[in-house]
């Protein structure tokens, strides 16, 4: 990559607090507590039912008639009113984007690249990170306790590399495994940039990443940019879905979000900070399963607004798996519902801040409301098709939701300028995919309000990433 | 056959074997992770790290040419100016973790007007006339204009002994 270079050897001691606690007997037996007092109630609430129907004009067949088509109407109203106004938020955030540039701010940017066991893509993805379209930067490779030989690869990076106007810095912090967190914390407070730029060791940035994305640090209220991610291992059929699902989903709500500056999750693979507003949140913190979450709600609650770039794209590997997405989906469900319950003062007082109660109701409708009403909508069709014969009646559904997911599709791929061939996934995209993620957040839900032990899982890597994306 | 059925049928076929297929892999995703899961252990308030970076650049290569338009360089050449001490802490604990850090690149430092030393006035030596009259109190002597400073915290001295 380049000659041989002095390289400084010095060790560092870094604070390693939020220390996970030992599991004790007490867990379990506040579970069984939990299952006791939800069972209780829930069986006091069918007897009532019971004992008061008959001196009522219902039967208990008109009941639930009555009852799943009330909340069947909810839901499409609810469905409808969220597609609607992301729609129009997310196209007065393009309009504003599109006539509102801002250029000439170049301050001096730290990306901090955090790895563990990447040793088959940080090579290609440093020296894509030399190629960028910007003069004034450094790199910082965390190595978060690797057990392959990541460290010996990360260690012939280290030194004044050629980039692609001048030289770049690039270190590296050798560190025993404590988790993405604490890797971006000590890369964080190693480095004396005013804006840092963090990111995953398997993702790769594009080129003009840093200078569209730091332009919007010309308003001091901004305390960090949301970027765009991008699904890097495509055309197969899994991973395309999720490409359709990140554009369509996840950046078309961001976009959303971005027009009022209160974007409710940085993405991992990509989060441009103010030093300032990092500072003030108080780092990473490693309670969660979802760092990014947790961060981005605490920078918001501090005051700061938050801004989305769709130009600033990070290219990141997708799970080609079921089982692997699963596991992702599981630590984001749960990871975001801890974040949402460390905030749960400001979920119920709108005065403190009510920008972040919107937002916290936002991730909560997302979270946890969606995916229960999405299944039992399709529990009582499958109940209404095999009991009753409405057979039809699924088949209306699903086009409906087709129809609406075709649009959207339409509309964010022509604003994204993405690949054309992704729409027709939309037909299959609400009723299959996000079905098996709605499932998979239900039952994560309930573990985690059950107390449920988890762990951080890593995805296995393919090593995807091209020589230039 | 009319085809509304048939799509219902295809629909509803899909929708149940999706339910399925979502429960099971979920089952079999919590098997599978059970198996690898290991008791979490308690751990130091500090740990140990290694920190490698590259010795300063004498002079650092700057593509001038190449540089984009408008695209100003803050520092050029840039050459780090931060030395890590033996044993530095990293992250901040207490009271002062969250106090701001100003980086050496870009914090704009506050304008401090420099201070400049009026030149100093031969004490000995023949001195221009035009010199002398900036200053009241003046002696001349055979070796030229003197202060009278000195003379008078002498005599100050003498007269309170």
């Amino acid at each position: 990559m380049a000659e041989k270079q002095n390289i400084r050897k010095t060790k560092l001691t870094l604070a390693n607090t939020k220390a996970t606690k030992v599991d004790t007997g007490e867990k379990k037996k506040k579970i069984f507590r939990r299952m006791i007092t939800s069972g209780s109630i829930s069986l006091l609430m069918i007897l009532i039912i019971i004992f008061t129907l008959p001196h009522t004009v219902l039967s208990l067949n008109s009941l639930i008639e009555f009852a799943t088509l009330v909340s069947l109407f909810i839901f499409l109203i609810v469905l409808l009113f969220r597609y609607f106004l992301l729609l129009i938020l997310a196209y007065l955030y393009i309009n504003n984007y599109t006539f509102k540039q801002k250029n000439g701010f170049y301050p001096f940017v730290s990306i901090i690249v955090p790895v563990y066991n990447e040793a088959k893509v940080i090579t290609q993805s440093i020296k894509s990170l030399l190629k960028l379209d910007y003069s004034n930067y450094e790199i910082i490779v965390v190595n978060d306790g690797s057990s392959d030989n990541t460290y010996d690869v990360a260690k012939e990076l280290v030194g004044f590399q050629k980039g692609r106007y001048t030289d770049i810095k690039v270190s590296l912090i050798n560190k025993p495994n404590g988790g993405k967190a604490k890797a971006l914390n000590a890369g964080i407070s190693y480095s004396k940039a005013e804006i840092v730029l963090c990111m995953d060791g398997d993702s790769e940035l594009s080129e003009d990443c840093i200078k569209v994305a730091v332009r919007h640090f010309s308003d001091p209220a901004i305390g960090a940019v949301a970027g765009n991610v991008k699904v890097l291992n495509r055309k197969k059929f899994f991973t395309d879905l999720q490409a359709l699902e990140y554009i369509e989903g996840l950046n078309f709500a961001r976009a959303a979000q971005s027009f009022v500056k209160l974007v409710n999750i940085i993405p991992g693979p990509i989060g441009i900070f103010r030093r300032k507003a990092v500072e003030d949140a108080g780092y990473y913190s490693s309670d969660t399963f979802a760092e990014d979450a947790d961060i981005t709600l605490k920078i918001l609650a501090n005051g700061w607004k938050i801004y989305y770039e769709p130009l600033a794209i990070s290219y990141t590997e997708a799970p080609e798996k079921l089982h692997q997405l699963l596991k992702q989906r599981y630590r984001w469900t749960r990871g975001i519902i801890q974040a949402i319950r460390k905030h749960k003062k400001l979920l119920v007082n709108p005065t403190v801040n009510f920008g972040i109660t919107f937002v916290l109701w936002g991730m909560f409708y997302e979270a946890l409301i969606w995916p229960i009403m999405n299944i039992f909508s399709n529990l009582f069709f499958i109940f209404a098709a095999l009991v009753y014969g409405f057979s039809s009646l699924i088949l209306f559904w699903w086009a409906g939701l087709a129809l609406l997911d075709l649009a959207t599709a339409l509309y964010c791929i022509a604003v994204e300028k993405e690949e054309v061939r992704l729409i027709p996934y939309a037909i299959i995209y609400r009723m299959f995919f996000i079905l098996t993620i709605d499932i998979c957040k239900a039952m994560s839900t309930v573990e985690e309000f059950l107390g449920i032990e988890m762990t951080w899982g890593k995805l296995e890597r393919v090593g995807a990433l091209p020589a230039n994306t | 056959m009319e085809l509304i059925p048939i799509l219902a049928t295809i629909i509803l076929v899909a929708t149940i074997s999706t339910f399925i297929l979502a429960i099971g892999a979920y089952i079999l995703y919590k098997i599978r992770e059970s198996r690898g899961q290991q008791a979490e252990v308690a751990q130091p308030t500090t740990i140990q790290a290694e920190l490698l970076t590259p010795e300063a650049l004498e002079q650092q290569i700057v593509f001038e040419s190449q540089l984009p338009a408008g695209q100003v360089m803050y520092e050029q050449p840039r050459v780090p100016s931060y030395k890590p001490a033996a044993e530095p802490i990293f992250v901040k604990q207490g009271a002062g973790a969250n106090q701001p850090m100003q980086s050496p690149y870009t914090a704009a430092k506050p304008f401090v007007a420099a201070k400049v030393d009026k030149p100093r006035r031969a004490v000995a030596g023949p001195a221009s006339p035009a010199s002398v009259t900036d200053q009241k109190f003046m002696k001349y002597t055979s070796e030229g204009y003197v202060s009278t400073k000195e003379e008078t915290k002498k005599q100050g001295a003498l007269k309170w002994r």
